[in-house]
């Protein structure tokens, strides 16, 4: 479904209510929007991220299982995702947020 | 017949000619290789780097080092560069007065008066009072938003908020009142409690209006006419940022003064004057122009100036085995730069721009020891070795293969250490000088003036041009050009700016916008190089008219690079100099200069 808002969309499986607020809270300061889409089949991370950015106008997206993130545009999605993290924790999750922002914005990732 | 080498042992490299003498008494010239120094020049480190590069050249036409009858070592120009920098002005802010770091996204808009206090005690909060809070990174926004909301609920006034995370935005769009929120204050306990603030923030794409005006900050605080006057240094700082506060503390103000900085003393030929480096690069060079002839420059002990000199003569003196007291500097480039500085008293990491000066030094001597390096390369190789020619001569002679040059032909060898020229007229006489300042005081104003602290990125700025990695399958360029590629882009890259040298991308990881460094990079080379090419040129001509040299060619590395050789012909053109890159033997380009003319000048008793 595509939302008319320039929006990443977040996709998530068994989420980590934790992880998941620093995420949006990364995108949040960066003044990006984001929508939450909880998800019922367990698939990768990196399949997710796929589906996210395809439903978004702004075509990136990130896909979560669990602790591990990743973050995609639909263009690529022939080649591994942008950002990528494994069980991540609350500082590294706020700083994958705000990647994944500032990539939307055109700006150097903090890294 | 004889087979004959050339050997010019650069600064960086060591350059090489292969020619053949025929029975009539012409050249043929057979190739050419360089390498990189081995060593300082002047040693027999260089020795090495000799051996590659005649190998290498005479592998070219199938011939062996032991088939040459003799090698040519070019009488190394005895001169040695160094360079130094002296910051004049500093910015103190007393009694954390103000802030002013300008972070990429601060919370709400507007402008916001009140008495500064910490969240903690926020439930000490009077009615009549207003307030602006001060939010310390333990306290995240999840914390510190229902805080603020309760108070705000109980009648506290609350004009604005001071957060060291970077969580302004976050705070904003949760709290229940609008109001300005600076963060990404680092060293936010230096705030001081109790004393009355005022915070701005700009909506986005604007920069504050109030505080950076001192009748702003005046109403805003109630100043009087004299406080007004002391807070024109804090409201110029302010200008053009989106965010900024102002805190009334009773000695608080931002300082400017001008820290004195050594002297340096120029001694001529009848006399010695002393100049304070803070006057000024005008003021210094006008005193080393007026005197003409330099004898020797010394700089006050204890200064980074002072260090510097030393420093440089001590090289010499051991690199020729003569008496430190012998050593002179023979000439001296000064060079107004403004390097960003973190400011003293800064409570978020704030940087000014403060004045500073640069300067570079040469020394020269009588000559370089080259007997011992023709020595050891003579029982090295088994092949005869000379040591012909002074370097000027030999780059001249080499320099007229030029096509289309004619003489009298000046040369001008933008090196690292030096800026060298030399004229040859139509009789065979020379005339030469070796400048100050060259391409390692450039890398040195590119290095500072962006605030890199980083020579080899800053060496890699001049060298070669750069882009912005616009996504990750292309780059823009810095004349327009987009280049797109296969492969995705490493993701450090995405978003900065890059220098595009031969091999790879190198990000620059500082936040500079691309035009601000392609401006500093030509700046630099602007002062130094045509600054200095106009300096050696007045020198060499003719009655010191730089109109009476018809002719110039740019040798020496310097010459290759991407934008330097026409930005000095641009400066020519009113002079109507024909300028322009030489092309030695109509194959080399600006290369090889020396090397040619030493095995030109075989025979021929021009050595």
């Amino acid at each position: 479904m595509k939302s008319n808002k320039p929006v990443i969309f977040v996709y998530v499986i068994n989420p980590s209510m934790e992880i998941l607020n620093q995420v949006t809270a990364g995108m949040e300061e960066e003044g990006v929007l984001f929508e939450i889409v909880e998800c019922r089949n367990e698939e990768s991370p990196e399949a997710y991220a796929l589906q996210a950015a395809t439903a978004s106008i702004i075509e990136a997206g990130i896909g979560m299982n669990g602790q591990n993130l990743r973050f995609n545009q639909s263009i690529l999605k022939n080649s591994s995702p942008i950002l990528s993290i494994d069980n991540a924790d609350k500082g590294s999750a706020r700083i994958f947020g705000s990647n994944a922002a500032r990539f939307i914005k055109g700006c150097s990732l903090k890294l | 017949m004889k087979l004959i080498a050339g050997v010019d042992i650069g600064n960086s490299t060591t350059e090489v000619c292969i020619g053949r003498l025929k029975d009539n008494k012409k050249i043929e010239f057979l190739c050419s290789a360089l390498t990189h120094t081995t060593g300082t020049k002047g040693t027999t480190a260089n020795i090495k780097g000799i051996v590659t590069a005649l190998e290498e050249a005479l592998g070219k036409v199938n011939l062996k080092l032991s088939q040459l009858d003799v090698i040519r070592l070019n009488e190394a120009a005895p001169v040695i560069g160094d360079t130094a920098m002296e910051t004049i002005t500093e910015t103190i802010i007393t009694e954390s007065s103000m802030i002013g770091h300008n972070p990429k996204t601060p919370g709400g808009v507007g402008i916001g008066i009140g008495e500064i206090i910490s969240i903690a005690n926020l439930d000490k909060f009077e009615k009549d009072k207003n307030y602006i809070v001060v939010i310390p990174e333990a306290v995240g926004y999840e914390e510190a938003v229902p805080i603020i909301n309760k108070f705000l609920d109980y009648g506290a006034d609350i004009r604005g908020a001071i957060v060291q995370a970077d969580e302004g935005v976050l705070i904003s769009n949760r709290i229940k009142k609008m109001m300005p929120i600076v963060d990404e204050v680092m060293y936010i306990d230096k705030i001081p409690f109790g004393m009355k603030g005022v915070i701005e923030v700009a909506p986005m794409g604007q920069s504050i209006k109030t505080l950076s005006n001192p009748y702003g900050i005046a109403s805003m605080l109630n100043l009087t006419p004299g406080e007004t006057k002391y807070v024109v240094p804090i409201a110029r700082s302010l200008i053009g940022t989106r965010s900024g506060v102002v805190i009334k503390t009773p000695e608080g103000k931002v300082k400017e003064r001008v820290i004195p900085a050594g002297k340096l003393s120029i001694s001529c030929k009848n006399s010695t004057e002393t100049i304070s480096i803070d006057s000024g690069a005008d003021k210094i060079m006008q005193l080393i122009n007026d005197r003409g002839y330099v004898e020797d420059v010394e700089g006050e002990s204890g200064t980074n100036i002072g260090g510097m000199i030393n420093n440089v003569k001590y090289s010499m003196a051991s690199l020729t085995g003569q008496d430190f007291s012998n050593i002179r500097i023979k000439d001296l480039l000064a060079v107004d730069t403004m390097i960003p500085l973190k400011v003293q008293g800064g409570i978020a990491g704030e940087t000014f721009m403060e004045k500073a000066v640069a300067i570079a030094a040469m020394v020269k001597t009588d000559k370089f020891p080259m007997a011992k390096i023709a020595e050891e390369l003579q029982k090295k190789t088994g092949v005869f070795v000379e040591i012909a020619g002074v370097e000027a001569v030999m780059a001249s002679l080499g320099a007229m293969t030029t096509p289309g040059s004619e003489l009298p032909l000046a040369i001008l060898d933008l090196g690292g250490g030096s800026t060298d020229a030399a004229i040859i007229d139509k009789k065979g006489t020379i005339k030469s000088v070796h400048l100050a300042g060259a391409g390692e005081l450039v890398t040195m104003l590119i290095n500072s003036e962006l605030g890199l602290n980083n020579r080899i990125v800053a060496e890699e700025i001049k060298k070669y041009p750069l882009a912005k990695v616009e996504n990750l399958y292309q780059i823009r360029i810095e004349n327009g050009d987009i280049k797109f590629f296969d492969t995705p882009l490493n993701t450090n890259l995405y978003g900065r700016v890059v220098v595009l040298n031969d091999r790879e991308m190198i990000p620059i990881l500082k936040d500079i916008p691309m035009e601000k460094i392609v401006n500093v990079r030509r700046n630099a080379k602007e002062k130094v190089f045509v600054g200095n090419a106009i300096r050696a040129l007045k020198v060499i001509a003719a009655m010191n008219d730089i109109r009476n040299i018809p002719n110039a060619a740019l040798v020496g590395g310097s010459a290759l690079d991407f934008e330097i050789p026409d930005m000095i012909l641009s400066s020519f053109i009113k002079y109507r100099i024909v300028c322009g890159r030489g092309n030695i033997r109509r194959t080399e380009g600006p290369r090889n200069a020396v090397a040619t003319g030493l095995v030109m000048s075989y025979g021929q008793g021009l050595g």
